[in-house]
């Protein structure tokens, strides 16, 4: 019984390796193509901020609907900072960090009034705060208003073995890269850890976990902390690449109920509850709404009219999201997605 | 030694009284049961004791100190645990994880909780059990699944909620054989039930709630002879 397990976690371990080291090589053969290596750090930046919900939403239960304000916190933070200080116009990078932990603080603040609530009401307050956040940065002279943010290129690192240019593509990749792999670690390491067990519990049974003396409040306020600093951080990263943030209602816009949004649909077609789940959620929403938006351009809005047919498709089939259903598979075989499938066709 | 007592605890659901001042002893050691038909407020009881409602007015004592509104989590940490009515099972997990979870709550660490939930299944005896989702498990391992979570927690008393309801005889034969076993480990009990014979079986002392009242107090043998208790279950004499 033992000797099998053993093996399978060498299997996994060993096929994870080879994807960081795949990604690791991934623009290479594409060096030149700015265009492939955006959308490649997009979906970095995505696959981030999609881990930060599932932490929240998919171990712990807490369904945000307000991961937009933690995300443009980070970005905010990062874009106020160069706008302001000097020393960031220069060096932003260590302004990831702090656009994390702002995020965190922002996330302590709304977890302290939205934790009190359960289920969809804590949706809807998280959304609802995150609409206030947006107006305010909308209305304050401070942090520039509608007119928005703009960030200024990070200067060249030259050292006598290489050159950094970080007006290419290519070296946000690598930033965007590590930061993933360790939210996804984080995830990872949270969920084996003791605290993992009781967000699990918190997730299927609030008043049940309480009685077994866990302090439900303080254990969701943690998620929340890790939750926001994660997608503060990718927020942060997004500013700096796309070197411009604004507060408008616009699908980019960082405030907006999109980029709440968008993480959530990452998660659920990737797998909600699973470390790879958001990964491969975020690599699909973002290259395949690029792929439809190139191929179908041509007549307005038609690109997501077929983003959303796919997009039904894949709840219908694979109701446990995609990774959720390959890990269905190995485990138990083809039965409970038969079962899943034999219940939506109302048998 | 008292461990528990309540005194003069109401509780009031807007216009509607569940609790109406009631006075409740329990010594270390003792195996009480709260007997009373539907509606009595045995439920209602459990959840202003454990901290989930907040009473009305009176207080609670817990080994000594007074616990009165304190979170459920706080008071779980102190020693007292329960189990709910109908199994509250953490669906998507193992039943040995439901029973780590318990050890975690009071503060374990993850190997301390293993060995912990471990310990207790096999003196439960869920061994076979132990590693299956517990959601393909049945009512009856759901229940013992909810006592042992509460195990767990280490408790001084351990407060059981309808734990024979919806048992078939022989369930009912094994989970009295188990309720024993814990309070023969040192574990004060506190349980509810409307079958009245399985609490006779059990229980040292008595307390009668009728309509958030204590209605009559004693040995199982003084409880059932009293004519209040059988106007309680069964209604009013009438004469024709």
């Amino acid at each position: 019984m033992n000797k099998p397990r053993g093996k399978k976690i060498d299997v996994v371990s060993a096929v994870t390796v080879a994807l960081i080291i795949a990604a690791v090589l991934a623009p290479m053969p594409i060096a030149g193509q700015t265009y492939l290596i955006q959308v490649l750090v997009l979906i970095l930046i995505f696959a981030t901020l999609a881990q930060a919900w599932n932490l929240l939403a998919g171990y712990a239960g807490q369904p945000s609907l307000g991961h937009a304000a933690l995300f443009g916190s980070g970005a905010y933070t990062l874009a106020l900072l160069t706008f302001y200080v000097d020393f960031f116009r220069y060096n932003p990078w260590p302004a990831i960090f702090i656009g994390g932990f702002i995020a965190s603080m922002v996330g302590l603040a709304v977890g302290a009034l939205c934790f009190r609530l359960r289920g969809p009401y804590f949706a809807l307050a998280t959304l609802a705060i995150t609409e206030v956040i947006r107006l305010i940065v909308a209305n304050t002279d401070f942090t520039q208003g509608a007119l928005g943010v703009t960030v200024p290129t990070p200067p060249k690192v030259e050292t006598p073995l290489f050159t950094i240019d970080f007006a290419e593509k290519l070296p946000y990749y690598y930033i965007a890269l590590a930061i993933m792999l360790v939210s996804a670690y984080v995830v990872y390491a949270v969920s084996k850890s003791r605290y993992g067990l009781m967000l699990q519990s918190i997730r299927d049974d609030e008043d049940a976990t309480a009685s077994l003396g866990v302090n439900t409040f303080r254990l969701k306020m943690m998620a929340m902390f890790i939750s926001a600093f994660m997608a503060g951080a990718a927020g942060a990263l997004y500013a700096v690449f796309i070197s411009y943030i604004d507060p408008s209602l616009d699908p980019g816009g960082v405030l907006t109920l999109f980029t709440s949004i968008d993480p959530i649909l990452m998660t659920i077609i990737g797998g909600v509850g699973t470390i790879i789940g958001p990964i491969i959620g975020a690599a699909i929403k973002v290259g395949l709404g690029e792929y439809l938006r190139v191929t179908f351009g041509w007549k307005a809005g038609l690109d997501l009219v077929v983003f959303g047919a796919i997009f039904m498709v894949i709840f219908f089939v694979a109701r446990r999201g995609i990774w959720g259903v390959v890990k269905t598979v190995t485990r138990e075989g083809w039965g409970p997605v038969k079962a899943d499938l034999l219940k939506l066709l109302g048998r | 030694m008292t461990l528990l007592e309540v005194k003069e605890l109401s509780k009031h659901f807007g216009g509607v009284v569940a609790l109406d001042g009631v006075n409740i002893k329990v010594d270390k050691g003792e195996l009480v049961g709260i007997i009373g038909p539907n509606g009595a407020g045995k439920t209602t009881l459990y959840n202003c004791v454990t901290g989930f409602y907040p009473p009305t007015s009176g207080r609670v004592f817990f080994d000594g100190k007074d616990v009165t509104g304190l979170p459920s989590h706080r008071l779980c940490r102190m020693g007292m645990a329960r189990t709910f009515q109908i199994p509250r099972p953490f669906m998507s997990m193992t039943l040995l994880e439901n029973v780590m979870v318990g050890a975690l709550g009071v503060g374990m660490s993850l190997r301390e909780a293993r060995e912990k939930a471990k310990e207790i299944v096999s003196f439960l005896k869920l061994e076979e059990q132990a590693n299956k989702p517990i959601s393909k498990l049945n009512f009856n391992y759901r229940r013992r699944c909810e006592l042992a979570r509460a195990l767990a927690t280490n408790p001084k008393l351990l407060m059981l909620d309808e734990t024979f309801a919806g048992l078939n005889p022989s369930e009912i034969d094994e989970m009295v054989k188990l309720v024993r076993k814990i309070h023969e480990s040192g574990v004060t009990i506190m349980l509810t039930e409307h079958v009245m014979k399985v609490v006779m079986s059990l229980a040292e002392r008595i307390v009668v709630l009728h309509q958030g009242r204590v209605i009559v107090e004693g040995s199982p043998k003084e409880v059932v002879n009293d004519s209040r208790v059988v106007e309680a279950y069964l209604g009013q004499r009438i004469f024709v």
